[in-house]
């Protein structure tokens, strides 16, 4: 992607229009970005898009304390970026005149001067599109074996850049490229419907992309996986021993428990753990890390307030640690900021933002955990699910499988895990010591405050010993013609 | 001339650049909006406001497509864009369901009425949500936190295809939420209310006392459910939130065509629901949050009843899948659906406009009266977690109410229901009068009997444990 340098006297446009307003503080961020998507379905091209995104964001405190006010605008010109700087200061005055709340004021310094890349030689913008579109069609033929009746495969690109200064002095850039694939099977076969999908991606070019997809033959294991779960067994629903793969573990680490750890849910109350800092939430071979330096993951080095993200140890050894973390935030919790302060684009205000969330990896294999459960279920892969900052969660796994002494049996239709997860994390008797991470890029991301966020979800297979299982029963075509 | 007059011209002049550059057919679909928010989280009030412009290009050579969009209304930033879609277009293969763009129809007599929303007060919207909030935590003490947000929208869009259709219209609408949380117990529990629309109302006070006060029903002390079958009232908002996940899929003509959704063409004019039930689409509905008088391709708005007394009656149509099905297109091509909140970066696909749940006579009272074994069910968690294509589903409500010989007696934690949504229409038997609106949905109190419920044991609650203030 091009970047110019065009914008720059905007920015300093900018910077000056606050300083003449004698504003307490402000912070300017320019965003370009870049996306790219295609999608194949049953042997032809059903999308290509592109869209260029540019802009900018401004943030204001008028006065030592205020609130701050956010504007922002697509329309990069003097007359426009002078106008919202008027709104946005005049914001922040009204909200410190009619509010009665705490006052905001921000944690630490950031840094100064940083200009950080993390890019690709073969982001799929560089790619001939014409391979991409053969790549994505052969792909979908793979697979769409026999009994598949529909089949797609999207791969997707995005390149972004951002440039950020703030009256504090601070003056950073960060570009960083990533790419991402989902790929899907539907079959129906004797009144039995079933989808099954899986994604990749990451901060990473698209050849390594194609490795990944290749090394797990995913096109057939699509086609393959299917054509299992139609055949899925229903079980009762009940307590059972059950064992989560690393994407059902990521999305707990993410949904259910990270979102708890958000330092906005913190200081808001909204979080069952707000004030409970060195608690012991779950036994000692028990951590959960936030980490924006995974260089397969997604990577988020640099915060939009101008932070350096690092390892950030959530849960350490069943006790809890550490919050997620913006500036304003982190001065009401005592604390620093951890680098997660981030927005979608210039259109919207910093927010706190989870990068790469899982469990850390322990001491068993897989064959390990399941040689020591009886009568329990594999959980493999989720296909999403709600929950909040109360805990409280109700995910949906992807493919299923009984454990019956010691070994997997049969596949098992889709089931529901739904509870707390304060409760959960008390009953994992094992974790497991290999390591994945799951990135959607372009097909998904993190949904928060109605903005989206390129996170990693992972880590290891989880055992957890008796809990609540709800069974949906296996979706068959009701007979819709017969109720005439 | 104001930015906002001038999008007509930018789009009928960009169609032609497409044209002239080697484009066989173009769309251009652009829009210029500003968004305010404003939010109280309980520790600080945020505002927020942005002024989004940009536009979505469709090209065709042919029937090999592509679409390309552009956050700039600059005309030489929109053609580099043009000429990138033309470049697209080429390399793929031909679109065989690709029928072209609509042409100019009859449009019906519409008007957004933006004033209200353009002239907000912010200072009194503040207030009110300061105000509404106070309020509604001085319920109960167990109340730890309401949080308030209200947002707003106005704008311009406009649309111009190489078919000779040429349009433009005002856009807006309002929405006010409120989130009440706090603990009894060991359990947290958390309801939310919902107001919008372009008739703007200040009245946030009752709004934020609704959410309150059924998160503050819940604490008492809970008594066990038997699990079984019994009758199931869902509170208005909860019902809306009901049909929105059953009806994400079901409902779309192109799906119904190509027999990827459980509904097909053959099953227009059968009994899919119970007599108490009828569902509307409407794109003009008054003070609506998605009416317009046309949809994002152009199309004139219409309205659609979808299931009328129980028969389905109506597929929701864009200009291509109507072609395709030999039926007029209902106005339901819609963009900006998913995860992209701006309307320009993305195609136009079948979407659902402002849904109407015909509503019955009776009070909810009156319902609960009625009632001699059931539950009262608020927030159906869970509902977006079925397989939106049969619409099988699980749910896990947090707030419910058990209901004994036509009266309230006492909270439930630990239920859930398992079921499949076109089943459940069937077992509506009764509708109140109480409609509320949630996300575009408006709906009364919805009756489903003889449902299987399941409870798990629960926890304890009461004052055993001194509540978690936080």
């Amino acid at each position: 992607m091009e970047v110019t340098n065009d914008y720059i006297e905007f920015m300093d446009y900018a910077i000056t229009a606050l300083n003449q307003r004698n504003v307490y503080y402000g912070d300017i961020r320019y965003t370009k970005q870049l996306e790219l998507k295609l999608i194949a379905r049953d042997s032809k091209i059903a999308e290509i898009i592109r869209s260029v995104e540019t802009g900018i964001g401004i943030r204001v405190q008028s006065e030592k304390g205020a609130p701050l006010a956010f504007v922002s605008t697509s329309n990069i010109s003097k007359g426009s970026l002078s106008e919202i700087i008027e709104e946005a200061n005049q914001s922040s005055r009204t909200l410190a005149s009619l509010s009665s709340n705490d006052e905001v004021h921000f944690a630490g310094q950031p840094i100064e001067t940083q200009h950080l890349v993390h890019t690709s030689k073969d982001s799929i913008f560089s790619t001939d599109l014409k391979d991409v579109k053969d790549y994505a069609l052969a792909h979908v033929d793979e697979i769409k074996q026999e009994d598949v009746s529909s089949a797609s495969c999207g791969l997707a690109g995005t390149i972004q850049y951002k440039h950020i200064i703030t009256t504090e002095g601070s003056d950073v850039t960060f570009i960083v490229d990533g790419v991402g694939y989902k790929g899907d099977a539907t079959m129906r076969k004797m009144g039995k419907f079933q989808t099954y999908a899986d994604r990749k991606g990451g901060t990473f070019g698209i050849r390594d992309l194609y490795a990944l997809l290749e090394k797990g033959n995913l096109a057939e294991e699509i086609g393959k996986t299917v054509s299992m779960m139609i055949e899925g067994k229903s079980i009762n629903s009940g307590r059972y021993d059950v064992i989560i793969d690393p994407a059902f573990a990521g999305l707990l680490a993410h949904e259910s428990f990270g979102h708890m750890t958000e330092a906005d849910a913190i200081t808001t109350r909204a979080s069952a753990l707000t004030d409970r800092l060195g608690e012991r939430l779950a036994p000692d071979f028990v951590s959960i890390i936030d980490d924006p330096t995974l260089q397969h993951g997604a990577w988020n080095l640099l915060d939009d307030e101008g932070v350096i993200g690092k390892q950030n140890i959530i849960l350490n050894k069943g006790i809890l640690e550490s919050f997620m973390s913006d500036r304003k935030n982190a001065y009401k919790l005592g604390s620093v900021s951890t680098g997660s302060s981030r927005a979608s684009d210039y259109g919207y205000p910093p927010i706190v933002r989870m990068s790469n969330t899982s469990f850390l990896p322990h001491d068993h294999s897989f064959d390990e955990m399941v040689e020591d459960v009886k009568n329990g279920l594999f959980l493999k892969g989720h296909a999403g699910g709600e929950s909040g900052t109360t805990g409280k969660f109700s995910f949906r796994s992807q493919v299923g499988y009984l454990i019956e002494k010691g070994e997997l049996t049969d596949i098992i239709s889709s089931v529901t895990l739904n509870g707390n997860i304060l409760d959960y994390l008390k009953k994992i008797d094992a974790v497991g010591r290999d390591f994945s991470l799951e990135v959607d890029c372009g097909f998904g991301g993190c949904g928060k405050g109605g903005q989206r966020a390129l996170v990693g979800l992972g880590g290891t297979y989880i055992r957890f010993r008796d809990i609540s299982v709800t069974s949906i029963a296996q979706p068959r075509m009701p007979m819709m013609g017969m109720m005439k | 001339m104001s930015d906002y007059e001038q999008l007509p011209n930018i789009t009928e002049k960009l169609v032609r650049y497409g044209l002239a550059n080697g484009a066989e057919e173009t769309e251009i679909f652009c829009v210029k909006e500003k968004r305010i928010s404003i939010s109280h989280d309980g520790e600080a009030i945020d505002t927020n406001s942005s002024v989004t412009a940009g536009i979505g290009v469709r090209v065709a050579i042919g029937k090999k497509w592509a679409f390309t969009s552009s956050s700039s209304l600059d005309l030489q930033n929109a053609g580099t864009e043009i000429l990138e879609a033309i470049r697209i277009a080429r390399i793929r293969e031909d679109d065989p369901d690709f029928s072209g763009f609509p042409l100019e129809g009859h449009i019906p007599a519409f008007k957004t009425r933006l004033d209200d929303l353009k002239n907000i007060q912010i200072e009194e919207i503040i207030s009110s949500l300061v105000d509404a909030r106070r309020s509604a935590l001085d319920l109960d003490k167990n109340l730890s936190n309401v949080q308030g947000s209200f947002q707003v929208k106005f704008g311009k869009r406009a649309i111009s295809n190489s078919s000779g259709l040429n349009y433009s219209y005002n856009r807006g609408s309002y929405t006010t939420s409120f989130s009440a949380v706090g603990s009894y117990g060991e359990n947290r529990f958390s309801e939310n209310s919902f107001t919008g629309g372009t008739k703007l109302s200040y009245d946030f006070e009752n709004l934020a006392l609704d959410a309150a006060q059924r998160t503050v029903d819940m604490f008492q002390q809970s008594t066990p459910v038997q699990g079984g079958n019994m009758d199931v009232i869902m509170e208005p908002f909860a019902a809306a939130i009901f049909f929105i996940g059953i009806s994400r899929v079901i409902f779309k003509g192109n799906l119904a065509l190509t027999n990827r959704s459980i509904l097909t063409l053959n099953d227009l004019g059968t009994q899919v629901g119970s007599k108490a039930l009828t569902l509307i689409d409407d794109g003009l509905l008054d003070g609506g949050i998605k009416a317009a008088p046309v949809d994002d391709e152009g199309t004139p708005s219409s309205t659609t009843p979808i299931i009328k007394n129980g028969i389905l009656t109506n597929f929701l149509f864009d200009y291509s899948s109507a072609k395709k099905a030999s039926v007029e297109p209902t106005g339901n091509a819609l963009r900006g659906i998913g995860h992209s909140a701006r309307s320009y970066t993305s195609l136009p696909t079948i979407g659902a406009r402002d849904r109407v749940i015909g509503e019955g006579e009776k009070t909810q009272a009156e319902l609960i009266s009625q009632t001699d074994n059931g539950i009262l069910i608020g927030y159906p968690a869970g509902i977006f977690l079925g397989n939106p294509m049969t619409t099988d589903f699980t749910i896990f409500p947090t707030r419910v109410l058990r209901i004994k010989n036509g009266e309230i007696i006492s909270p439930v934690i630990g239920v859930s229901m398992a079921g499949n949504g076109l089943q459940w229409l069937k077992k509506i038997i009764s509708v109140g009068n109480d409609s509320k609106m949630m996300e575009s949905v408006v709906s009364p109190s919805v009756v489903f009997s003889d449902i299987a419920v399941n409870s798990s044991k629960p926890k304890k609650t009461g004052m055993k444990m001194p509540p978690m203030m936080g």
